[in-house]
Protein backbone atom coordinates (compact mmCIF):
# COMPACT_ATOMS: atom_id res chain seq x y z
CA UNK A 1 0.00 0.00 0.00
CA UNK A 2 1.17 3.49 -0.77
CA UNK A 3 0.62 6.13 2.07
CA UNK A 4 2.45 8.75 1.01
CA UNK A 5 0.58 12.21 0.51
CA UNK A 6 -0.06 13.23 -3.24
CA UNK A 7 2.08 16.13 -4.08
CA UNK A 8 0.50 19.82 -4.04
CA UNK A 9 2.96 21.24 -5.96
CA UNK A 10 4.81 19.34 -8.74
CA UNK A 11 7.81 21.85 -9.38
CA UNK A 12 7.20 22.46 -13.05
CA UNK A 13 9.28 24.83 -14.99
CA UNK A 14 7.79 27.39 -17.47
CA UNK A 15 8.14 25.13 -20.45
CA UNK A 16 6.50 22.18 -18.99
CA UNK A 17 3.57 24.53 -17.96
CA UNK A 18 3.32 26.15 -21.45
CA UNK A 19 3.43 22.77 -22.87
CA UNK A 20 0.67 21.29 -20.59
CA UNK A 21 -1.59 24.06 -20.93
CA UNK A 22 -0.82 24.42 -24.52
CA UNK A 23 -2.47 20.01 -24.29
CA UNK A 24 -5.18 21.20 -21.83
CA UNK A 25 -6.39 23.98 -24.40
CA UNK A 26 -6.37 21.67 -27.29
CA UNK A 27 -8.44 18.97 -25.57
CA UNK A 28 -11.35 21.22 -24.24
CA UNK A 29 -11.14 23.03 -28.10
CA UNK A 30 -11.41 19.38 -29.32
CA UNK A 31 -13.92 18.82 -26.70
CA UNK A 32 -16.12 20.99 -28.16
CA UNK A 33 -15.72 20.06 -31.96
CA UNK A 34 -16.43 16.61 -31.21
CA UNK A 35 -20.20 17.90 -29.36
CA UNK A 36 -20.75 19.96 -32.50
CA UNK A 37 -20.11 17.19 -34.34
CA UNK A 38 -23.03 15.57 -32.41
CA UNK A 39 -25.07 18.09 -32.56
CA UNK A 40 -24.55 18.42 -36.27
CA UNK A 41 -24.45 14.24 -37.17
CA UNK A 42 -28.02 14.56 -35.12
CA UNK A 43 -29.62 17.46 -37.71
CA UNK A 44 -28.10 15.74 -40.36
CA UNK A 45 -30.31 12.47 -39.56
CA UNK A 46 -33.11 15.21 -39.43
CA UNK A 47 -32.52 16.83 -42.41
CA UNK A 48 -31.95 13.82 -44.84
CA UNK A 49 -35.46 11.93 -42.90
CA UNK A 50 -37.41 15.29 -44.03
CA UNK A 51 -35.88 15.86 -47.25
CA UNK A 52 -36.01 11.83 -48.22
CA UNK A 53 -39.61 10.60 -46.36
CA UNK A 54 -40.01 8.15 -48.59
CA UNK A 55 -37.81 5.61 -47.08
CA UNK A 56 -38.63 2.97 -45.14
CA UNK A 57 -39.63 3.27 -41.89
CA UNK A 58 -37.03 0.92 -40.45
CA UNK A 59 -34.96 2.29 -42.41
CA UNK A 60 -35.51 5.78 -41.34
CA UNK A 61 -35.40 4.53 -37.42
CA UNK A 62 -32.33 2.74 -38.28
CA UNK A 63 -30.86 5.93 -39.37
CA UNK A 64 -32.16 7.93 -36.70
CA UNK A 65 -30.96 5.06 -33.86
CA UNK A 66 -27.40 5.23 -35.81
CA UNK A 67 -27.45 9.17 -35.45
CA UNK A 68 -28.05 9.01 -31.56
CA UNK A 69 -26.12 6.72 -30.45
CA UNK A 70 -23.18 8.40 -32.32
CA UNK A 71 -23.94 11.62 -30.81
CA UNK A 72 -24.22 9.84 -27.11
CA UNK A 73 -20.86 8.54 -28.08
CA UNK A 74 -19.51 12.21 -29.05
CA UNK A 75 -21.09 13.63 -26.18
CA UNK A 76 -19.32 11.31 -23.72
CA UNK A 77 -15.97 11.91 -25.46
CA UNK A 78 -16.60 15.60 -25.70
CA UNK A 79 -17.42 15.94 -21.86
CA UNK A 80 -14.22 13.62 -20.89
CA UNK A 81 -11.90 15.56 -22.78
CA UNK A 82 -13.64 19.24 -21.62
CA UNK A 83 -13.27 17.92 -18.29
CA UNK A 84 -9.50 16.43 -18.50
CA UNK A 85 -8.64 19.45 -20.12
CA UNK A 86 -10.01 21.68 -17.28
CA UNK A 87 -8.03 19.57 -15.09
CA UNK A 88 -4.83 20.00 -16.87
CA UNK A 89 -6.01 23.71 -16.71
CA UNK A 90 -6.17 23.74 -13.00
CA UNK A 91 -2.34 21.99 -12.68
CA UNK A 92 -1.08 25.08 -14.41
CA UNK A 93 -2.63 28.31 -12.76
CA UNK A 94 -3.00 26.68 -9.14
CA UNK A 95 -0.71 24.90 -6.74
CA UNK A 96 -2.95 23.25 -4.34
CA UNK A 97 -3.60 19.64 -5.65
CA UNK A 98 -1.28 19.50 -8.85
CA UNK A 99 -1.07 15.28 -8.25
CA UNK A 100 -4.91 15.08 -7.61
CA UNK A 101 -5.75 17.08 -11.05
CA UNK A 102 -3.26 15.15 -12.57
CA UNK A 103 -4.72 11.98 -12.04
CA UNK A 104 -7.96 13.47 -12.76
CA UNK A 105 -7.17 14.55 -16.17
CA UNK A 106 -5.01 11.19 -16.80
CA UNK A 107 -8.27 9.56 -15.59
CA UNK A 108 -10.29 11.10 -18.39
CA UNK A 109 -7.78 10.87 -21.19
CA UNK A 110 -7.79 7.18 -20.21
CA UNK A 111 -11.68 6.90 -20.33
CA UNK A 112 -11.28 9.05 -24.11
CA UNK A 113 -8.81 6.25 -25.32
CA UNK A 114 -10.77 3.53 -24.05
CA UNK A 115 -14.51 4.86 -25.34
CA UNK A 116 -12.24 5.50 -28.78
CA UNK A 117 -11.02 1.80 -28.59
CA UNK A 118 -14.28 0.39 -27.66
CA UNK A 119 -16.26 2.21 -30.74
CA UNK A 120 -13.69 0.87 -33.08
CA UNK A 121 -14.17 -2.60 -31.59
CA UNK A 122 -17.74 -2.21 -32.53
CA UNK A 123 -17.32 -1.24 -35.95
CA UNK A 124 -14.84 -4.14 -36.62
CA UNK A 125 -17.74 -6.08 -35.21
CA UNK A 126 -20.95 -4.29 -36.91
CA UNK A 127 -18.49 -4.93 -40.48
CA UNK A 128 -18.04 -8.49 -39.93
CA UNK A 129 -21.53 -9.15 -38.86
CA UNK A 130 -22.82 -7.35 -42.02
CA UNK A 131 -20.10 -9.24 -44.28
CA UNK A 132 -21.15 -13.06 -42.75
CA UNK A 133 -24.61 -11.25 -43.21
CA UNK A 134 -24.32 -10.90 -46.67
CA UNK A 135 -22.33 -13.87 -47.71
CA UNK A 136 -25.50 -15.67 -46.44
CA UNK A 137 -28.17 -14.02 -47.89
CA UNK A 138 -25.79 -14.36 -51.07
CA UNK A 139 -25.77 -18.28 -50.53
CA UNK A 140 -29.14 -18.66 -50.15
CA UNK A 141 -30.15 -16.33 -52.96
CA UNK A 142 -28.13 -18.07 -55.20
CA UNK A 143 -29.84 -21.03 -57.70
CA UNK A 144 -28.86 -24.32 -56.32
CA UNK A 145 -26.95 -26.76 -58.14
CA UNK A 146 -28.88 -28.53 -60.95
CA UNK A 147 -28.82 -32.33 -61.28
CA UNK B 1 15.47 19.52 -12.12
CA UNK B 2 12.71 17.88 -12.03
CA UNK B 3 10.65 15.64 -9.41
CA UNK B 4 12.26 11.97 -9.79
CA UNK B 5 9.52 10.73 -8.30
CA UNK B 6 5.79 11.58 -8.02
CA UNK B 7 3.93 9.43 -5.67
CA UNK B 8 1.41 8.16 -7.60
CA UNK B 9 -0.87 5.56 -5.69
CA UNK B 10 -1.58 2.26 -7.19
CA UNK B 11 -4.89 2.64 -8.32
CA UNK B 12 -3.56 6.01 -10.46
CA UNK B 13 -0.43 4.16 -11.55
CA UNK B 14 -2.98 1.56 -13.03
CA UNK B 15 -4.76 4.09 -15.19
CA UNK B 16 -1.57 5.39 -16.30
CA UNK B 17 -1.06 1.43 -17.68
CA UNK B 18 -4.48 1.57 -18.83
CA UNK B 19 -3.89 4.84 -20.85
CA UNK B 20 -1.23 3.39 -22.25
CA UNK B 21 -2.51 0.17 -23.64
CA UNK B 22 -5.74 1.90 -25.08
CA UNK B 23 -3.30 4.17 -26.65
CA UNK B 24 -1.11 1.22 -28.24
CA UNK B 25 -4.34 -0.22 -29.61
CA UNK B 26 -5.51 2.79 -31.23
CA UNK B 27 -1.83 3.35 -32.54
CA UNK B 28 -1.86 -0.27 -33.77
CA UNK B 29 -5.59 0.89 -35.83
CA UNK B 30 -3.82 3.80 -36.84
CA UNK B 31 -0.62 1.51 -38.39
CA UNK B 32 -3.16 -0.93 -40.14
CA UNK B 33 -5.89 2.22 -41.50
CA UNK B 34 -2.47 3.47 -42.78
CA UNK B 35 -1.43 0.67 -44.44
CA UNK B 36 -4.64 0.41 -46.30
CA UNK B 37 -4.49 4.22 -47.39
CA UNK B 38 -1.33 2.99 -48.75
CA UNK B 39 -3.02 0.36 -50.75
CA UNK B 40 -6.00 2.70 -51.74
CA UNK B 41 -3.66 5.37 -52.66
CA UNK B 42 -1.25 3.03 -55.18
CA UNK B 43 -4.50 1.48 -56.73
CA UNK B 44 -5.66 5.10 -57.69
CA UNK B 45 -2.81 6.37 -58.76
CA UNK B 46 -2.07 3.27 -60.88
CA UNK B 47 -5.97 4.14 -62.20
CA UNK B 48 -5.24 7.77 -62.81
CA UNK B 49 -2.00 7.14 -64.89
CA UNK B 50 -3.98 4.79 -67.10
CA UNK B 51 -6.86 7.00 -67.37
CA UNK B 52 -4.76 9.96 -68.39
CA UNK B 53 -3.47 8.17 -70.52
CA UNK B 54 -6.83 7.20 -72.52
CA UNK B 55 -7.78 9.19 -76.00
CA UNK B 56 -11.06 10.40 -74.70
CA UNK B 57 -11.44 14.00 -72.70
CA UNK B 58 -13.61 12.46 -70.23
CA UNK B 59 -11.25 9.44 -69.40
CA UNK B 60 -8.34 12.00 -69.35
CA UNK B 61 -10.31 13.66 -66.32
CA UNK B 62 -11.59 10.85 -64.38
CA UNK B 63 -7.71 10.18 -64.25
CA UNK B 64 -6.41 12.87 -63.18
CA UNK B 65 -9.21 13.13 -60.69
CA UNK B 66 -8.08 9.85 -59.37
CA UNK B 67 -4.70 10.92 -59.33
CA UNK B 68 -5.54 13.87 -57.28
CA UNK B 69 -7.84 11.98 -54.91
CA UNK B 70 -4.63 9.18 -54.73
CA UNK B 71 -2.45 11.63 -53.43
CA UNK B 72 -5.20 12.66 -50.99
CA UNK B 73 -5.39 9.47 -49.30
CA UNK B 74 -2.01 8.81 -49.04
CA UNK B 75 -1.57 12.27 -46.94
CA UNK B 76 -4.18 10.76 -45.02
CA UNK B 77 -2.17 8.06 -44.60
CA UNK B 78 0.57 9.79 -43.78
CA UNK B 79 -1.02 12.01 -40.89
CA UNK B 80 -2.81 8.29 -39.49
CA UNK B 81 0.90 7.02 -39.41
CA UNK B 82 2.82 10.13 -37.73
CA UNK B 83 -0.57 10.14 -35.21
CA UNK B 84 0.32 6.32 -34.43
CA UNK B 85 3.84 7.08 -34.11
CA UNK B 86 3.32 9.75 -31.31
CA UNK B 87 0.26 7.50 -29.27
CA UNK B 88 3.68 4.94 -29.62
CA UNK B 89 5.74 7.61 -27.92
CA UNK B 90 3.84 8.97 -25.35
CA UNK B 91 2.53 5.21 -24.34
CA UNK B 92 6.30 4.76 -23.64
CA UNK B 93 6.90 8.01 -21.78
CA UNK B 94 3.54 7.24 -19.23
CA UNK B 95 4.73 3.10 -19.14
CA UNK B 96 7.77 4.94 -17.93
CA UNK B 97 6.42 6.88 -14.99
CA UNK B 98 4.99 3.50 -13.94
CA UNK B 99 7.85 1.35 -14.28
CA UNK B 100 11.10 3.55 -12.91
CA UNK B 101 11.19 6.41 -10.48
CA UNK B 102 14.38 7.95 -11.70
CA UNK B 103 12.69 10.85 -14.07
CA UNK B 104 8.82 10.90 -13.20
CA UNK B 105 8.34 13.98 -14.17
CA UNK B 106 10.42 14.55 -17.31
CA UNK B 107 8.35 11.24 -18.36
CA UNK B 108 5.02 13.08 -17.80
CA UNK B 109 6.58 15.95 -19.72
CA UNK B 110 7.40 14.14 -22.83
CA UNK B 111 4.11 11.94 -22.69
CA UNK B 112 1.92 15.18 -23.03
CA UNK B 113 4.42 16.89 -25.77
CA UNK B 114 3.36 14.03 -27.64
CA UNK B 115 -0.48 14.16 -26.78
CA UNK B 116 -0.13 18.08 -27.66
CA UNK B 117 0.60 17.62 -30.85
CA UNK B 118 -1.98 14.62 -31.27
CA UNK B 119 -4.83 16.77 -29.97
CA UNK B 120 -3.64 19.68 -32.53
CA UNK B 121 -4.28 17.23 -35.48
CA UNK B 122 -7.13 15.48 -34.01
CA UNK B 123 -8.32 19.62 -33.95
CA UNK B 124 -7.50 20.71 -37.54
CA UNK B 125 -9.27 17.11 -38.92
CA UNK B 126 -12.08 17.86 -36.53
CA UNK B 127 -12.77 21.30 -38.09
CA UNK B 128 -12.62 20.19 -41.25
CA UNK B 129 -14.93 17.07 -40.80
CA UNK B 130 -17.50 19.58 -39.33
CA UNK B 131 -17.11 21.94 -42.53
CA UNK B 132 -17.74 19.15 -44.67
CA UNK B 133 -20.56 17.51 -42.66
CA UNK B 134 -22.44 21.13 -42.37
CA UNK B 135 -21.38 22.00 -46.09
CA UNK B 136 -22.94 18.83 -46.62
CA UNK B 137 -26.44 19.64 -44.84
CA UNK B 138 -26.80 23.16 -45.99
CA UNK B 139 -26.37 21.65 -49.68
CA UNK B 140 -29.17 18.78 -48.94
CA UNK B 141 -31.52 21.95 -47.43
CA UNK B 142 -30.62 24.21 -50.66
CA UNK B 143 -31.45 21.47 -52.96
CA UNK B 144 -34.60 21.25 -51.44
CA UNK B 145 -35.42 24.40 -51.97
Amino acid sequence: MNHEQPMNEIPFDQSELSNIATMATLMIVAGVITILSAVVGIAGAVVGVAVAPGGAMGEVAGNMCGALLGALASLALGVWLIVGGNAFKRVVQTDEADQTHLATGLRQLRNVFLLKSVLIILAICLVCVLAIAGAAFAGMSAPGPSY
Amino acid sequence: MGVARIPFTQAEESVLGQLGGWMLFIAIVHFIGAALALLGSCLLLAGGAIGAGAASELGAGMGIMMAVMGVIVFLAGGILVYQGILLVQARGSFQAVVTTDHADQAHLNAGFQKLKIFFLIEVVLGVLGLIGNTGQIVALVVGQL
